[in-house]
């Protein structure tokens, strides 16, 4: 139970920044979101704040998050 | 040249993996990968890898565009050699909606993915099923009537085989008198 709970807070604490330098020069990434967590990207798109990004990229910032801890369990 | 055989394309897919275990990814790894899925592009799991492998690691010099498009690749030769077998369907699904912008053709994959895994879970009840149901002991068809409760409530219309064996625990569990007599009463 407290496992899965730090296991889950690991995940919210990703930040975009984190992802493979590579990766992140692909066009349309999200650059302006590189320093925030997946909890302030899904506290955005909750509160409907778009001022920092589209709902699109926020949209694509929390798949982009998800991603390399899914991938690692299955490596 | 002859084809590798099944035992030495699993040793060299372990030795690769292996590669990785200190810092997963590296130059070596990357290269036994490679080497690999040119010899046999039909052995899906390291192209599965291979692509899932180049999602979580930097690849200095190289061009991102690039990198997507090997990803892709891979994984739509793997959807190929394993006849679209479930994780490489679900693997490309994820990669369209997280990478290509492509949310609509990602839930075509994830609906035919969930479909194959279904008739997996299906198969995998089933068989669970008749086995409790041959042991035929009080602890087994109390373990088969927990699963029939499962499966009912994910398949409301099981497939035949599956729908025949729930009876059997059915009948099995009103004689061991874990259920009531489905004779006995009227409805």
């Amino acid at each position: 139970m407290a496992a899965r709970m730090l296991d889950r807070i690991s995940l919210l604490n990703m930040r975009v920044g984190q992802l493979p330098a590579t990766l992140q020069r692909a066009r349309n990434f999200p650059s302006q979101l590189k320093d925030y967590t997946l909890f302030e990207v899904k506290q955005m798109l909750e509160r409907e704040d778009f001022s920092l990004a589209t709902k699109a990229q926020l949209n694509s910032v929390v798949k982009i998050l998800q991603n390399p801890k899914r991938l690692m369990e299955k490596l | 040249m002859t084809h590798l055989s099944v035992d030495e394309l699993v040793k060299r897919f372990e030795a690769a993996r292996k590669a990785g275990e200190h810092e997963r990814g590296n130059r070596e790894q990357l290269r036994l990968l490679r080497e690999l899925a040119e010899e046999c592009p039909a052995f899906t799991p390291n192209l599965l890898y291979l692509a899932r492998v180049q999602q979580v690691i930097d690849q200095p010099g190289r061009n991102p565009e690039e990198v997507f498009s090997e990803i892709q690749r891979l994984l739509e030769l793997a959807i190929l050699g394993s006849n679209r077998g479930a994780p490489v369907i679900l693997e490309l699904g994820n990669f369209l909606d997280t990478f290509q912008n492509d949310p609509l053709g990602a839930m075509k994959l994830y609906e035919e993915g969930e479909q194959k895994a279904l008739a997996i879970l299906e198969d995998a009840w089933f068989f669970k099923l008749r086995y409790w149901n041959l042991e035929r002991t009080k602890e087994s068809l109390e373990k088969a009537l927990r699963l029939c409760a499962l499966v009912e409530q994910v398949f409301p219309e099981p497939n035949t085989y599956l729908e025949d064996e729930i009876q059997t625990t059915k009948r099995l569990a009103a004689l061991e008198g874990l259920l009531p007599d489905p004779n006995s009463s009227p409805g």
